[in-house]
């Protein structure tokens, strides 16, 4: 009975065709860091619906409606907790998966596109943790908002759109608002939708030191695993929500710089510290130098002791970075923008 | 003769009266024109006019909704180009404001129960797929 009905359920559903092989190395947790950021921001999807029901895009009543929600709302501050963890957590994953895939070189060909699809998920995720953080709207809130129309002033023509010139009369917090519930999650989704095609297209790379080609499992039995990796993240994620609570600060003071960003921007912050112009060229350089990785490194090897230098630029990379955010964390700015 | 003179009295009222009673009578201050530009200090209108256009309005934007252009540049010139560090200049000029940390959850937050059955269920639901690994 149960058999039978499952297989109606497979005929109508075409479930069979996610009976296609992959190889078995998948159901590792560096080849699922992907799937576990895609739970992440599934759970980050929900938790916003149900935030956004709460919240009020106006800039004088934004930061009260999230003090409401967290001291008045039942499980308010449970809510706004799981979406903030989530936030970190798909960022951790994010990054980890992204070095995964460099060290073990899998943006070779033919999967460039996909590298280069996979750094614009990245820089559209940048964006939604940065108009997350604006939404707020307490002292880090403005903070940020002043460096990025400092920023946008600076691109002239090319960064109106992003000030509020653009629309004049409409609060700029409405627009971000808009934009981070709207606009950047359907491109995300619909560049997630292609990372995935493109990855059933090329199918999963195989280990770079493999001598002879993998053993295959169904992908249903992937899926399995990823379900399992999801409940962890969504476990990781619940802990962290019940113990520790976002910052959330006070409406801002216009004007005062005495804020510093999530560690996740910090290192911008270090490096305007340095020369304040970097606040504009650090984060295109480095886009730009993600990009052309594919194209640069043209290496057919990609087992990492063979590739030196491939693994002490991201070595480098990854220490420089490192040392950016601890820097940033405990440095006190002194510049003049 | 007399009644010459009944006819031109009578004359002479009428054409000084025709003018008071056609502008609604005795209000002669009104044949001076108001300017343009002057608004009487205790109209109502005057408010509720300023409000029907926000676009004009220099209220709107300051201090609670802010990033019109020319509002941020003043502010930016007093605090924001700085030369030494946040923490010295601000202390003298601007207001102590202190930037937001991670706290601990306190134990009496509102549903604070059921978020811990919320995170118990979600660990049971991982400990029962770690260990039965259905489909794996």
């Amino acid at each position: 009975m149960a058999n039978g009905l499952t297989k109606i359920l497979e005929d109508r559903l075409g479930l069979h065709l996610l009976e296609y092989d992959i190889p078995e190395h998948s159901n590792s947790i560096k080849y699922s860091l992907g799937g576990m950021t895609l739970s992440s921001f599934g759970i980050l999807v929900i938790s916003g619906i149900l935030l956004s029901q709460f919240f009020i895009p106006d800039p004088e009543r934004a930061n009260r409606s999230l003090h409401y929600l967290v001291d008045q709302v039942y499980l308010g501050w449970y809510l706004r907790g799981i979406h903030f963890w989530a936030g970190e957590v798909l960022t951790v994953t994010m990054i980890l998966h992204a070095i995964r895939v460099f060290f073990t070189a899998s943006y070779k060909n033919p999967r460039e596109i996909n590298w280069l699809i996979g750094i614009g998920i990245m820089t559209m995720m940048g964006t939604l943790l940065f108009t997350g953080t604006v939404l707020k709207w307490d002292q880090e809130a403005y903070e940020a908002l002043a460096h990025f129309l400092w920023v946008a002033e600076k691109m002239g023509p090319f960064g109106l759109p992003l000030t509020e010139a653009f629309a004049q009369g409409v609060p700029l917090l409405n627009r971000i608002y808009m934009a981070h519930i709207s606009l950047l999650p359907i491109i995300v989704i619909l560049m997630i939708g292609l990372h995935l095609f493109y990855i059933k297209y090329h199918k999963l790379s195989q280990l770079p030191d493999a001598t002879k080609p993998a053993k295959n499992i169904p992908f249903t039995q992937h899926m399995a695993y990823l379900r399992r990796a999801g409940a962890g993240i969504l476990l990781l994620i619940c802990l962290l929500a019940l113990t520790i609570a976002p910052p959330l600060g006070e409406e801002p003071v216009l004007g005062l710089e005495v804020t510093k960003p999530p560690w996740q921007f910090v290192w911008i912050y270090a490096l305007e510290n340095v020369w304040v112009p970097f606040l504009i060229v650090a984060p295109p350089i480095i886009i730009g130098f993600l990009l052309a990785v594919p194209i640069v490194d043209q290496n057919k090897e990609r087992y990492w002791k063979k590739r030196p230098l491939a693994i002490a630029v991201l070595a480098g990379f990854i220490l420089i970075f490192a040392a950016l955010i601890i820097w940033g964390s405990v440095t006190t700015m002194t510049h003049s923008m | 003769m007399k009644q010459f003179l009944i006819i031109i009295t009578l004359s002479i009222f009428a054409f000084i009266t025709q003018n008071v009673f056609a502008h609604g009578g005795g209000h002669k201050k009104e044949t001076a024109p108001i300017p343009a530009t002057e608004e009487p200090a205790d109209s109502m209108y005057v408010t509720e006019e300023k409000e029907s256009d926000p676009f004009e309005s220099p209220e709107l934007f300051s201090p609670g909704d802010l990033f019109m252009p020319g509002e941020i540049e003043p502010e930016k010139s007093e605090s924001m180009d700085m030369e030494g560090s946040h923490s010295e200049n601000n202390e003298h000029s601007m207001p102590k404001v202190e930037s937001a940390k991670h706290k601990a959850i306190e134990t009496s937050s509102k549903g604070y129960a059921t978020a811990l059955g919320i995170t118990v269920f979600a660990g049971l639901i991982f400990a029962g797929l770690t260990f039965i690994r259905p489909g794996e």
